[in-house]
């Protein structure tokens, strides 16, 4: 009698715990991957805007190319057997195809005559016209890029066909067409809205149009009815924005999504040979590097550098930080991209050369230093640690202070830090671009505040050289000098693995990192 | 109340802009010149000083305008509108899960002292206290979508599969039951599921501890022995007699849970990818984006202040004796 009440209890309870895995159980939908399904894939964040003169990260950056045209693309080529994309050869796009003057100045491009936008309106020489020309004079990436290919002007010749004239002969300025702050927006359209209208709008021509989108969840594309090319496989395609990397990893192992990025090395090394999946790992062209501001001491002396560069646990932080997803760096300038060279790049682990330096650098028993980490990025919490404790033994003591991302952003671009580690992907696949916004003393971007007389006047001296072989020749000394100076001690170059479920294939990898969702069967 | 509210958004307002990061570097990217980024510092209004981005964003929003989202372009409220009733629906199943367990288990164990129930409310009160949010929700995940199959792919508030039904309340279940949508209401509650379990363990280890401590309480008061003496049964002493009595420090601690919940979502919608009112924050904090974070905050102090309010009223419907001047 005393216990009737108890008795209703356990049987409520038991019935709710029956109700939620009943419930849990019941609704377990079909998987993502089926045949007939959309293809879908899980992204780390949203996209930051849709704005192509403003877009800088992956997500945004990948929305684009998938949505909109250029006037030509990077070209596809097989190496070892796999087709890949190379930022060094380019296939028709909007254009069929382009002739240039001798002079390298004056290009005329010959646009396809089916080519329409997702909304029907036919896009032409004018639509060109309109977005080079408004692309150049607003603010972002299209006006910054257009200088660096010293474009000049723009003109429409006929309905289909248009000219650019360079202000001088540029290498970089095919590579930097192909790019997707040059994708053609609607001058119809577009020259009724505000500037702002693209920040939340995407009308383009290119192979999918954007259903609906919620930057914190999702991004839903559907096919482009008036697409010129060939119909892509998937007919409506799902982007998840997925923050961490454990559920994108569960997902793509439960089949749930077909496409997983930016997996954690660790994750990718304990899925490595499990059939569920495919792990498509590539070099891309980020650099990680561990800065060091020259403005003051001790860091401007060469010596101490070079001492530090001893110092590095090289292997361990490619083993034990990046499980192996990470190739070691012997340069500035990446692996990949033209005229890299690891000439000059002399140091190993070697913690008795590096207390020599230090002496010789007046330092025999050490000093204590700032370092500023980004603690959003765990490997570079774990290097931070790996190399505190290595400098240690040399007496070196780094004395680690940490910031979120958007604050630690904001102190490299004031250039005052003392030390830190950052990463470095250039927008274009040129040692020039690259070195220039890196080694050129007062850059922005030169956040170790690296300033050489000779390498300034080597890269002024190559940025206008016409003739290909001198100006490698030219970036390669560059590297050299850089690697005997030590401005940075350079810890890895990522990988990049893409992780496809069973059932999803056509990944084909571009240097830039993007995917173009359009290319999965 | 009102003073708390502004104190809270104030406070939310000042805290956002002191710490030093500079959206107008993050919406133009690190590689573009120093008079873009002061361009973007002039559109967003970030060149004035704190007092002048305070007054003209209190101006605004007593306007009905609380600022405009740089991530998304849209509006903070109709933003947080659009988000607000997948974080209540959320919210509320919590509730009703953390109600329903913590309740019979509380009560249970203070009527079965040292028994396995009371052993089995003490692992489930430590472990719901102990666990961090974010990794019991990766728990839940491998356990019962990695490993048992059983629950849906952790990716929103339904299967893709399904399209959501028109909105008439905007909370997915009930509007897939007013619309008689089995499949979606079916689909829409397996996904609720492992988020809103999630998210009540911190209210069921905090519940069943109150209610256990006040029922033993109360069960040794005078009154209780009387009831008993007076032939009431076994249901009538506990239910109308012990249970109302211990009651009042129950609710007291329940009010301050449920506000606990609304943070808390942050993080299990984070995990879940919940399109509600969290991720939409989380995706703001880290771009830097000012106004919905303190519009979300400005939200929560008012939800902490109405959910005041509410306990304070029930509690005087529990116990008359409990009176407010």
């Amino acid at each position: 009698m005393p216990y009737t009440m108890p008795r209703k209890l356990g049987s409520a309870a038991v019935a709710l715990s029956s109700l939620i895995l009943g419930l849990a159980g019941g609704a377990v939908s079909p998987t993502a991957q089926a045949a007939s399904g959309p293809l879908v894939i899980a992204y780390p964040g949203g996209p930051r805007t849709l704005n192509p003169w403003l877009a800088y990260d992956l997500t945004s950056d990948a929305m684009i190319l998938n949505t909109y045209d250029q006037l030509i693309t990077y070209a596809r080529v097989k190496v070892n057997g796999q087709t890949q994309g190379t930022l060094n050869a380019f296939a028709p796009m909007l254009a069929e195809r382009w002739t240039s003057n001798a002079q390298k100045t004056v290009y005329t491009f010959y646009l396809r005559h089916n080519a329409r936008f997702s909304n029907g309106d036919p896009l032409t020489a004018a639509d060109v016209v309109w977005t080079y020309d408004h692309g150049m004079k607003a603010n972002g990436n299209l006006s910054f890029l257009a200088s660096e290919a010293a474009i000049r002007s723009v003109q429409e010749v006929n309905p289909y066909e248009v000219r650019i004239t360079l202000a001088h002969p540029d290498p970089m300025f095919l590579p930097i067409i192909a790019m997707y702050p040059f994708s053609i927006l609607d001058s119809k359209v577009e020259s009724h809205q505000p500037a702002s209208w693209n920040d939340t709008h995407m009308l383009g021509s290119g192979p999918y149009m954007l259903q609906s989108l919620d930057p914190a969840s999702q991004a839903v594309f559907v096919l482009n009815p008036h697409y010129w090319g060939p119909k892509p496989h998937y007919s409506e395609v799902i982007l998840k924005f997925i923050t961490d990397p454990s559920v994108r990893q569960q997902l793509v192992l439960g089949g749930s999504v077909g496409v997983a990025l930016n997996l954690s090395p660790l994750a990718l090394q304990t899925m490595a040979h499990n059939p569920a999946v495919t792990e498509h790992t590539n070099l891309s062209e980020t650099v990680v590097y561990f800065g060091m501001n020259e403005s003051d001491p001790p860091f401007n002396n060469v010596l101490v550098r070079q001492a530090l560069a001893y110092a590095v646990p090289y292997s361990t932080l490619i083993q034990q930080v990046m499980y192996g997803q990470a190739a070691p760096m012997d340069s500035v300038v990446p692996i990949g991209m033209p005229t890299h060279t690891g000439a000059g790049f002399v140091y190993r682990y070697d913690l008795a050369k590096a207390r020599a330096l230090l002496a010789k650098a007046g330092y025999p028993h050490g000093f204590t230093f700032t370092f500023t980490l980004d603690a959003s990025r765990p490997d570079w919490v774990q290097d931070a640690n790996l190399l505190q404790a290595s400098f240690a033994k040399i007496g070196v003591n780094m004395k680690i202070v940490q910031m979120a991302d958007a604050q630690f952003q904001t102190a490299l671009a004031a250039r005052k830090m003392q030390a830190f580690i950052s990463s470095w992907d250039s927008f274009v696949n040129d040692p020039g671009y690259h070195l220039g916004f890196l080694m050129a003393g007062g850059m922005q971007t030169n956040a170790a505040n690296y300033n050489n007389p000779t390498v300034n006047k080597l890269l002024a001296q190559a940025e206008f050289d016409p003739n290909t072989a001198q100006r490698n020749a030219i970036y390669a000394r560059i590297q050299r000098i850089v690697n005997q100076q030590a401005p940075w001690l350079y810890l890895y170059q990522y990988k990049t693995t893409v992780v496809t479920a069973r059932g999803v294939s056509g990944y084909v990898f571009y240097p830039d990192t993007l995917i173009r969702f359009f290319l999965f069967s | 109340m009102v003073p708390v509210i502004l104190g809270v958004f104030v406070l939310s307002f000042v805290l956002a802009r002191v710490v030093p990061a500079n959206p107008a570097l993050l919406v133009v990217g690190l590689q573009s010149t120093p008079a873009e980024i002061r361009a973007e510092e002039v559109a967003l209004g970030l060149n004035l000083p704190l007092w002048r981005q305070l007054l003209d964003f209190i101006a605004a929003a007593l306007h009905g305008d609380f600022g405009t989202s740089i991530v998304t372009g849209h509006p903070v409220l109709s933003d947080l509108a659009e988000r607000l009733p997948a974080t209540l629906e959320l919210t509320v199943a919590s509730v009703v899960i953390a109600l329903v367990v913590a309740v019979p288990l509380g009560v249970l164990s203070a009527l079965r002292r040292d028994t396995w129930i009371d052993w089995l409310a003490h692992v489930v009160s430590l472990s719901g206290v102990s666990m961090p949010l974010f990794w019991l929700g990766l728990l839940l995940i491998m356990v019962f979508y990695s490993a048992l199959h059983i629950a849906p792919a952790p990716m929103g508030d339904l299967g893709i599969i399904y399209q959501s039904p028109p909105p008439i309340t905007h909370i997915l279940v009930l509007d897939a039951l007013i619309e008689g949508d089995w499949p979606v209401l079916w689909s829409a509650l397996g996904h609720l599921v492992l988020p809103a379990l999630a998210l009540s363990t911190g209210t069921i280890a905090i519940l069943v501890r109150m209610l256990r401590a006040s029922m033993l309480e109360v069960l040794h008061q005078d009154f209780i022995r009387t009831a008993r003496a007076k032939g009431n049964g076994a249901w009538r002493v506990y239910m109308v007699h012990a249970f109302r009595n211990a009651l009042v420090p129950v609710v007291t601690i329940f009010g301050l849970q449920i506000g606990y919940l609304l943070g808390g979502a942050v993080l299990v919608e984070t995990v879940f990818n919940w399109p509600g009112v969290g991720s939409y924050v989380t995706s703001a904090i880290l771009a830097s984006d000012y106004a919905p974070v303190e519009v979300f905050a400005l939200l929560s102090a008012l939800f902490y202040s109405v959910i005041n309010l509410c306990v304070d009223v029930v509690n005087a419907a529990i116990d008359p004796r409990i009176t407010y001047n």
